[in-house]
């Protein structure tokens, strides 16, 4: 991968890229709320698995086929169609459906005027950053294991907000994941779309709950 | 269902096919065109006085495993009003070689309704187990379903180290992908339920999923039912897809009893005043 690439895929999942990802927690605020996570140890184990059995595994997979369709239209039409029909909650359908419109009138600015996939289209977070980086020549091993961090980094972003852990744990923490990224990426390298497939029924229940949970920082 | 490897006579397991289609004659929901094949069983109990229908689901064979095919193939057609259930839970035993193939295939015509509420499915040890359920609504179509699952024995503390068990939903209304679900648990079963973000140690989950113009306005009735039911950990929302409103609920409890204490309620709610099959009572 080129050295334009890498810089380009940091920077599409950098924090200031404007997909407003510091306002969602993935259902994680509603997680604390309850006492599901309380502390550094029970935070990692929600993290992992959510990489190993949760609707980010699902992400995964989904930008890993629209990395592989990213010239192919049709194709990247019905995965976003899936995308979308397999949010698992309100909340969480608006936050990758909102970030997949926001990610992409941002990632205009690096493609020529009708090359950037999915331009105009509704799009969610996955399928817009797979097709874009597909498009982009950015690695997918490479794709997948930064937007897997990004995901776990913004987790741990949350949790440093919900008083869950400090900026040294995290750092802790981010150690400590990187093999659950790691391993969660080279499955999701290696997939199809027949490996789509979550069982993360308290994680979901609580992206359910976290709609009428008052007062809250986080809009999922 | 093409099978396109047959398998060899030593292997040849259950299979079965069960086609209805319904219709609507003066008002009341009848009998269209009927056909049963192999293991799969069609019973319509009468409901005097009742305009819609009722049918059970009856697999002969007693339970599914490796190699064995089951398919569901029903078309409520314009008008009617269908609710489908099973004679028994579905029993999923240890495999010795291949996967058990269930499919469903539902269509819903305008107008008409159909609730899909099978007995739990039970998942033992070494079962593997693969199911679909496609569901094709007109516009003005409104669809019930219910998928329960239970990982073991409880009452004789078998546990599940060992399963597959991939549940993949498609639902569209008007050609327009509305809902997917793919629930998968493959491997130690019982090692990821006890993850505290998948089922926290316990062995029976449930996803129940309407979709009608009437789900809106369900929501906070079935949110305020759900939290007020602490034999299991349960939630719902509502929103829309590609213009079509849907409400989604997911339950987790500690055994299939805890389960209906919170199942049953909800699915008479969500079931609009419609009685349920005498099989889903408490």
């Amino acid at each position: 991968m080129s050295q334009a690439a890498l810089i380009r895929l940091m920077s599409w999942l950098s924090p200031v890229f404007p997909t407003g990802n510091f306002a969602y927690s993935a259902g994680l605020e509603q997680a604390v709320a309850v006492g599901l996570v309380t502390d550094e140890a029970s935070l990692t184990g929600w993290l992992q698995a959510q990489l190993a059995h949760g609707s980010p595994w699902n992400d995964a997979v989904l930008l890993a086929a629209s990395w592989r369709a990213a010239a192919d239209t049709a194709t990247l039409a019905s995965l976003a169609e899936l995308a979308t029909a397999l949010s698992g909650s309100a909340e969480r359908n608006g936050e990758t459906l909102a970030q997949g419109r926001s990610f992409l009138e941002a990632a205009t600015h690096w493609f020529p005027a009708g090359t950037l996939p999915l331009d105009g289209a509704s799009a969610p977070l996955p399928v817009a950053i797979g097709a874009a980086a597909g498009a982009a020549g950015i690695a997918l091993d490479q794709a997948l294991a930064a937007w897997l961090q990004a995901f776990i980094s913004n987790q741990l972003q949350a949790a440093i907000r919900l008083s869950v852990t400090g900026q040294n744990g995290a750092a802790r923490l981010l150690a400590a994941l990187e093999p659950a990224i790691a391993a969660a990426a080279d499955r999701a390298t290696r997939s199809t779309p027949d490996d789509l497939g979550s069982f993360a029924f308290t994680a979901e229940i609580a992206s359910m709950q976290h709609e009428t949970l008052q007062p809250r920082l986080f809009l999922s | 269902m093409n099978q396109t490897l047959p398998l060899p006579p030593a292997l040849q397991r259950t299979s079965g096919t069960g086609r209805m289609a319904v219709k609507t004659v003066n008002g009341q929901t009848r009998l269209d065109t009927f056909y049963q094949e192999g293991a799969a069983k069609i019973r319509i109990p009468r409901l005097p006085g009742q305009a819609a229908m009722e049918a059970v689901l009856i697999n002969t064979s007693g339970g599914l495993t490796g190699g064995d095919r089951l398919a569901w193939d029903i078309d409520a057609g314009a008008g009617t009003a269908l609710t489908l259930t099973t004679q028994a839970c579905e029993k999923v035993y240890k495999a010795s070689a291949g996967t058990a193939d269930m499919t469903v295939s539902l269509k819903v015509g305008d107008r008409a309704s159909l609730a899909w509420l099978p007995q739990e499915t039970i998942v033992f040890e070494r079962a593997r187990l693969m199911r679909r359920l496609d569901a094709d609504l007109a516009p003005d179509a409104r669809l019930l379903a219910v998928e329960a699952t239970i990982f073991g024995r409880q009452a004789h503390g078998e546990r599940v180290r060992e399963a597959l068990f991939s549940d993949r939903w498609r639902i569209r209304r008007d050609g327009k992908l509305v809902h997917a679900d793919n629930l998968r648990l493959e491997g130690d079963v019982d090692g990821a339920l006890a993850l505290p973000a998948v089922a926290g140690g316990e062995i029976a989950v449930a996803t129940v999923l309407l979709v009608s113009e009437t789900a809106e306005g369900l929501a906070g009735p079935l949110r305020d039912q759900l939290a007020a039911c602490p034999a299991v950990q349960s939630s719902a929302s509502f929103w829309r897809v590609a213009g079509s409103g849907k409400l989604l609920a997911r339950f987790v409890a500690r055994d299939s009893v805890a389960l209906r204490k919170g199942l049953v309620p909800a699915l008479s709610l969500l079931n609009e005043g419609a009685p349920l099959p005498k099989i889903w009572s408490l």
